[in-house]
């Protein structure tokens, strides 16, 4: 009985924005532009309200694992693949918070795609997005999640390039899409080691044969090792870790509403999620997780540093989800499963926050990014102000702030570990706290404070772009205050996260920490963090405020430069990679395709046809005695056959 | 007194069918006598069943033209036919000239 509600509920989860994609995307002419923002959006208010009541299953009734295989895809001697649902506290929470955000970013773009032409496209597209990533958090099996993985890819895909007339765009789209195949690389050939060593994708089975995993060696190198390293691969492109971050700052082309719900909230932690999935296997691979702590932290700290320079407002948002998806892969990489989803869900919301209101200040001044033509915005639109400061304090940990508890808590569980590359990765992120404060505080100035840089006729915002701002703002405040007692808990999540001993000792101090929220708030005042950030964002509102900016950037001027290349990594790309690949493809194209596919195997047959028929054909006369003759020649050569038998 | 026997009927019907193949295959000039010709070779078919027929004292050979002859009408309906809408056409029915497949 349960089950069947279990199953019901979680269809309804994942397939009702389906359904609403379907209608907005094949009905789009009938039912028009108002017809699919209510139907999509309805579709996602089922989903969310669905995920509620999961939610309440899953924790308030403390329900435990459920594992659904909802039909069998392909069935084959030895292996099969399903379709299916692993309902447990860890997915259902990140449903809720896919659904949550999701919503109100359906009901955010209302108000911000008005007036464009594509906008069922648009909600149908985003929709779509909505299933794939609740198809790649519910499933039970890799490979049903690998199918979301690529929806989610697809879904980004079309949506940067929402506006393909646009060159930037559909660059940017054309350079998501290829980094990220590099990480799905990864991904499958993972998923091609469990096939062979386990036998099967399913969750169930892997996390079972874990122990016999731990017992093989390949080349030189533990099984595990390779399967925690191309897994890493696979969610260093969805997470855009270093060096495939590349493509997450050209995503901006897209408009805000899909950055905030795919390239903050959601797609770009599902690998994070993942890792979280798959923490059994993690927890056995200390090398691995070694080395996500270090790739994690660098990039939490030095991808941070390029907001610092940067002019457009929606780019500064952009590397700060770059600098705190580092965060929460260096939490994986610390064992600190927990604080990383507790970052993840603080992050969704405050990150989209500051996204939507972003996209507000763009709505208001015109479709203007540049953040060296805004300034004094406060006085004109002071409700985004008063959001976007709400969401960058929640950015910068400042205490009672929803990001505060994880972001603390995260610096805290690194600070505590014992593996290799720990103490670099410390010292990363207390760093990056400080760009953090550098970069809000300098947007928020640059924006809202100071006086009008240029003459912008503010643009009225609608209550569609309004409320999803109001209700972001609550969460972005008070979601880590409740939830941080939770999140003390190491198995917050139930058994959906597994630890070995030696994470459990490790982490045991910052979980008791987190039981106490007020007094961690205190605490946090002579703490190494707070201080860093209270003395940054104080430094930056005076350089700002006596606009000595020009003179510290003559100092520092060799940084600035590296900063204004992105630490020249699109340049190595461009330099190294792109010219050999180019070579690469060139030649396949040119001997595989052209040659051997097309004028070889689908050409050649035609070719030979035409000339064999074309000798033929100079001898046909037409005359109809000629046919004659030879209709009587073949008649006697068959007669005389048969009379010869 | 000079017996007419099968073999008779024979020779006779094979005379009338490579007179029918030889016009078919040299009938350069008319259409009319293209479908003649090919009735001719019908005929010679027909002329041997009869006979053979007869000589077996088998009315199945008989019966058998009556088929043919059926066939046969039904056939230079559809060739007349067409050669009027040859004729239409082009104005001609001259063989030489049809030669619209030529490769």
């Amino acid at each position: 009985m349960m089950s069947e509600i279990y199953t019901s509920l979680a269809g309804l989860v994942c397939f009702s924005p389906l359904i609403g994609a379907l209608i907005a995307g094949f009905f789009a002419k009938r039912i028009g532009a108002f017809g699919a923002q209510f139907m999509t959006i309805l579709c996602v208010a089922i989903a969310f309200a669905s995920a509620l009541v999961l939610f309440n299953y899953m924790y308030i009734e403390e329900t435990r694992v459920f594992n659904y295989s909802l039909y069998t895809w392909i069935a084959m001697p030895g292996i099969t693949f399903e379709v299916g649902f692993w309902l447990d506290r860890l997915s259902v929470g990140m449903m809720l918070v896919v659904t949550a955000v999701s919503l109100l970013v359906h009901i955010y773009s209302m108000g911000y795609m008005k007036g464009d032409p594509g906008i069922q496209r648009f909600f149908a597209y985003v929709s779509f997005f909505t299933f794939a990533m609740l198809m790649l958090v519910g499933g039970n099996n890799l490979l049903q999640v690998f199918f979301g993985w690529e929806g989610v890819g697809v879904a980004s895909y079309l949506l940067i390039g929402f506006w393909f007339h646009k060159d930037s765009a559909a660059n940017g789209a054309f350079k998501a899409f290829v980094v990220n195949r590099v990480g799905d690389f990864g991904f499958l050939l993972a998923m091609g080691l469990f096939v062979t060593y386990v036998g099967s994708l399913n969750f169930s089975d892997i996390f079972h044969r874990i122990p016999d995993l731990a017992a093989v060696s390949l080349g030189g190198m533990p099984l595990i090792d390779w399967i925690c390293m191309l897994l890493f691969i696979g969610a260093m492109g969805k997470s855009a870790q270093m060096p495939l971050h590349i493509w997450l700052p050209e995503s901006m082309e897209g408009p805000t509403p899909i950055s905030a719900l795919i390239h903050a909230a959601t797609m770009v932690t599902a690998g994070v999620y993942l890792l979280v999935r798959l923490s059994p296997l993690f927890e056995f691979s200390p090398m691995i997780r070694s080395w996500i702590l270090v790739i994690g932290a660098t990039g939490g700290l030095i991808l941070g540093m390029i907001a610092i320079v940067n002019h457009d407002i929606k780019r500064v948002v952009a590397y700060s989800t770059l600098s705190q998806l580092g965060y929460m892969m260096a939490a994986v990489g610390a064992s600190a499963y927990g604080l990383a989803m507790f970052h993840l869900i603080t992050h969704a919301f405050f990150k989209a926050l500051l996204f939507l209101a972003a996209g507000a200040v763009i709505v208001a001044a015109h479709h203007e990014q540049d953040m060296r033509k805004f300034g004094g915005l406060i006085h004109s639109i002071p409700l985004v102000g008063v959001v976007f400061a709400i969401g960058s304090m929640s950015l910068m940990a400042v205490p009672l702030f929803s990001g505060f508890y994880s972001k603390d808590a995260i610096i805290a569980a690194i600070g505590a570990t014992s593996l290799p590359g720990a103490h670099y990765a410390y010292y990363c992120l207390l760093m990056g706290v400080m760009v953090t404060s550098i970069y809000s505080v300098r947007a928020f100035y640059l924006t809202f404070l100071g006086q009008p840089r240029s003459n912008i006729h503010i643009h009225e915002l609608s209550n569609t772009i309004k409320w999803p701002l109001i209700i972001l703002a609550i969460p972005s405040m008070g979601l880590g205050y409740v939830l941080a007692p939770m999140a003390g808990n190491l198995h917050w999540f139930g058994e959906a996260i597994f630890y070995t001993h030696q994470s459990v000792t490790d982490l045991a101090g910052i979980n008791g920490h987190l039981n106490h929220p007020g007094s961690m708030a205190m605490d946090a005042i002579n703490s190494a963090p707070f201080i860093l950030m209270l003395l940054s964002s104080f430094a930056t509102y005076w350089i700002y405020r006596y606009s000595w900016a020009e003179k510290i950037s003559k100092i520092f001027a060799p940084i600035q430069c590296l900063l204004e290349n992105k630490w020249y990594f699109d340049w190595l790309v461009e330099q190294l990679l792109v010219p050999f690949v180019w070579i690469f493809s060139r030649a396949f194209n040119r001997v595989g395709d052209q040659l051997l596919i097309d004028q070889l195997m689908v050409m050649g047959p035609a070719k030979l046809l035409e000339s064999f028929s074309l000798r033929i054909k100079a001898h046909i006369s037409g005359h109809l005695y000629h046919y004659a003759i030879l209709m009587l020649l073949g008649t006697a050569v068959l007669i005389s056959k048969v009379v010869m038998i | 007194m000079f017996e007419v026997g099968l073999l008779h009927y024979m020779a006779l019907s094979g005379l009338l069918f490579v007179m029918g193949l030889i016009g078919i295959v040299l009938a350069r000039k008319n259409l009319i006598a293209l479908l003649m010709c090919v009735e001719l070779v019908l005929l010679s078919v027909n002329t041997l069943f009869i006979s053979i027929g007869h000589a077996w004292g088998d009315l199945t050979g008989q019966v058998m033209v009556l088929f043919i002859l059926a066939v046969a009408a039904a056939e230079t309906g559809i060739g007349l036919a067409i050669f009027v809408l040859i004729y239409r056409a082009s104005d001609q029915v001259d063989l030489e000239k049809l030669d619209l497949l030529k490769g």
